[in-house]
């Protein structure tokens, strides 16, 4: 690619970040602990 | 980087070509026309200076410090879109698939006559035209869903990589029409 002679050098700190950010996945809904009965009891 | 205030604060938009090539998933990625550099997704691509790393270890000197340097030719290529036209013509060999899009530029940049070089680059909108080229052996649907990955907007083209550049400049004078009319 020509994209011929240089002109200047410039520094460019974008704000946002150009690169897009994968979002982390909601943590799965957790199902309530099961408490063992003892056998025999009600 | 420099120790000085930033010219910018927004990245420079440049265009450029991409050659598709499969990942070792087998999942369409981009990689760089001239250099065989893949760039990589969720993150920047931060230019090295390959032509320096081999006359360096050739001469047994040390390469210079981050690309892009002015007296150099390394760093992360862009230009405008009219100028993409030779490398999207028609080619009488066997081809890659191609693609171009916009790319957002930033860090250190050398602005030059009709492009950039810059330090870090990431792609910020993608064109994937009807494919002409033979390899990889995928769909333009498959294509443009693979490149999804990139996190980034992209479109598909109903037209060849070689018209390409009229469809989009076309695309751009009419978006522009309708902004000055509102």
């Amino acid at each position: 690619m020509d994209i011929g002679k240089p002109q200047r050098i410039v520094r460019v700190e974008p704000l946002e970040d150009p690169v897009p950010r994968e979002t982390p996945a909601p943590a799965p809904e957790r199902e309530p602990e099961k408490v063992p009965t003892a056998p025999g009891r009600k | 980087m420099l120790d000085r205030a930033p010219d910018y604060l927004e990245p420079i938009i440049g265009w450029r070509v991409w050659v598709i090539v499969l990942d070792e998933r087998g999942v369409p990625r981009l990689r760089s026309v001239v250099q065989k550099t893949e760039w990589p997704t969720g993150e920047a691509l931060v230019a090295e200076c390959c032509q320096r790393r081999v006359l360096a270890k050739l001469l047994r000197r040390p390469q210079h410090g981050p690309a892009p340097l002015r007296s150099c030719q390394c760093g992360v290529y862009a230009t405008q879109l009219a100028e993409l036209e030779p490398l999207l013509a028609e080619a009488p060999w066997e081809t890659g698939a191609r693609v171009l899009g916009r790319v957002s530029l930033w860090g250190e940049v050398v602005e030059c006559e009709r492009g950039w070089r810059a330090s870090h680059a990431y792609p910020a909108r993608l064109y994937v035209p009807v494919r002409d080229g033979r390899r990889p052996r995928l769909s333009q649907e498959e294509i443009a869903l693979g490149l999804a990955d990139y996190g980034v907007p992209v479109e598909l083209l109903p037209c060849r990589p070689s018209q390409a550049v009229t469809l989009l400049a076309r695309q751009t004078v009419r978006r522009r029409r309708r902004s000055n009319a509102a």
